[in-house]
């Protein structure tokens, strides 16, 4: 799945953790849903997109800096009609690209992402209850139903070997009761479960994925719960259902929706790796070192002089100035890469994910046996 | 119901600029004002009033910001200068003055 390119980038990221091998690319704040736990849509909005020519150009930069995974994300990556040329960009250049997804993409528009290089794709999915998740999603009918049609197109169009799945959970008081009921489709589907906990923050201190909404918080009384749903669904991995996350990311959960501090940056005088390791680019283009800040000065990746931008060591404390104020995130991606970078467990189980151990895959999986798995578990979880 | 995304990106960036703007001097006081504000979307006006004051109420025109730009459609010039976002950034900083204006914070 990963060209011999990002895999040498990989290895030396495990090594030496100077190497920018994953980057989350919001290449446009445009979507189809307006989900209750996000926030990046809105922040996002003020800033105009790249042209396909810019994209090109930041796809030549991340060859020659050797980023191994670009993430295409939004919004909905899908709104923007050149994704299939923004995915070959980097596909062909060597750099492995993961597509994500709310479920509203078109057969026609997967099979022309898939025919462009991509093999990797995350679609959200919080619930199997259909009414649940329309409501988390901005009560938009009809968009579970989406989501699952979605994942029968993709499993349609992937090849079986060399491709990963996987379902973008979050994790939040209202579906924390339907957390193992996703893993457990996920796993009959050979898609991944990956969890992220909700975001919450105020009106003084605005953060660009952060919801403004209090009411989605965990509340103390509800901790013992949450807590419960971890420890069952990282036993569930244990036996060999399929969840991502590694077993400090799931700790971390736990004391992240408690509001104490996370443990995950310890190893790095408790700041996290941007842009040693991964980092952020807006619509426009620009350098950001993660979802939630920006600096204050514009540097366009696009630039050919931002091979040189990222070297520099002026430019390298702007950012650790940044960095080093953050409370920490629980937003998936970072936390599991410092942690598979830093940690020999999470980097077993993750050889093991990719290399050694991939699922097998019963695809291609027809919408309606995705429907009636997912009506077969939540029966047989509400019976119980 | 969905959210409206203009009023709420409106409102995100209203709150990022209020956040980040060196006007003010006492920190904590701003934020604890800011904290208790209110917003509303009333026709083509967003509209903000104040916990603390009820005699504070602020409209601007909506319109007046430019979100969502597309990049797909062949219509952006190759620039290394966001002019959308400069753009919005002078507006919104207009507005947090206003804002601290008439709550008296200058």
């Amino acid at each position: 799945m990963f060209s011999y390119k990002s895999k040498l980038s990989l290895a030396k990221a495990t090594f030496f953790q100077n190497t920018p091998v994953y980057v989350q690319f919001y290449i446009t704040a445009r979507c189809n849903l307006t989900c209750e736990q996000c926030n990046i849509i809105y922040a996002n909005s003020d800033v105009r997109e790249c042209s396909l020519d810019e994209i090109e150009r930041i796809a030549d930069n991340f060859a020659e800096m050797g980023v191994a995974i670009v993430l295409l994300t939004g919004g909905e990556p899908f709104a923007r009609k050149d994704l299939p040329e923004i995915i070959y960009a980097f596909e062909s250049r060597g750099i492995h690209v993961r597509m994500q997804t709310n479920g509203f993409a078109t057969e026609e528009q997967i099979a022309k992402a898939v025919e462009s290089g991509g093999r990797d794709i995350s679609i959200s999915l919080d619930s199997l209850n259909p009414e649940k998740q329309d409501n988390i999603n901005g009560d938009f009918s009809k968009s579970w139903h989406k989501a699952l049609n979605t994942m029968a197109l993709f499993t349609k169009y992937l090849p079986k070997k060399n491709s990963f799945a996987s379902l973008g959970c979050v994790f939040q008081p209202k579906n924390m009761q339907d957390i193992e009921q996703v893993v457990e489709f996920g796993t009959a589907a050979s898609w991944h479960t990956s969890l992220v906990p909700v975001h919450v923050t105020d009106y003084a201190n605005p953060r660009g994925f952060r919801t403004f909404d209090q009411s989605l918080k965990f509340k103390p009384e509800q901790y013992e719960s949450a807590e419960y749903v971890i420890e069952k669904i990282r036993k569930m991995r244990n036996e060999g259902y399929l969840l991502y996350d590694s077993d400090e990311y799931l700790d971390n959960i736990k004391l992240f929706i408690k509001e104490q501090s996370l443990t995950w940056r310890r190893r790095n005088e408790n700041i996290c790796d941007s842009p040693n390791l991964y980092f952020a680019i807006l619509p426009n283009g620009e350098f950001s070192p993660c979802c939630d800040y920006r600096l204050k000065n514009s540097y366009p990746i696009y630039n050919k002089n931002f091979l040189n931008t990222y070297k520099n060591k002026v430019w390298r404390e702007e950012v650790k100035n940044v960095v080093k104020n953050c409370e920490g995130c629980m937003y998936g991606s970072y936390p599991e890469i410092t942690i598979s970078m830093r940690f020999m467990q999470a980097k077993l189980q993750r050889i093991k994910t990719f290399l050694t151990s991939p699922p097998k895959k019963n695809w291609p999986l027809t919408y309606d046996f995705l429907i009636e798995k997912a009506e077969s578990i939540r029966n047989r979880h509400e019976t119980n | 119901m969905p959210k409206k995304i203009k009023f709420e990106s409106f409102k995100n960036h209203l709150l990022i600029n209020a956040s980040n703007t060196n006007l003010i001097t006492d920190k904590n006081k701003w934020k604890t004002f800011i904290k208790n504000l209110n917003f509303k979307y009333e026709g083509k006006d967003f509209v903000i009033s104040s916990k603390d004051n009820k005699e504070l109420i602020l409209r601007f025109n909506i319109n007046n910001a430019k979100f969502y730009v597309r990049g797909d459609l062949n219509n952006i010039q190759n620039s290394s200068e966001d002019s959308i976002k400069i753009h919005n950034k002078e507006f919104f900083n207009s507005i947090v003055k206003i804002l601290a204006t008439e709550a008296k914070f200058l």
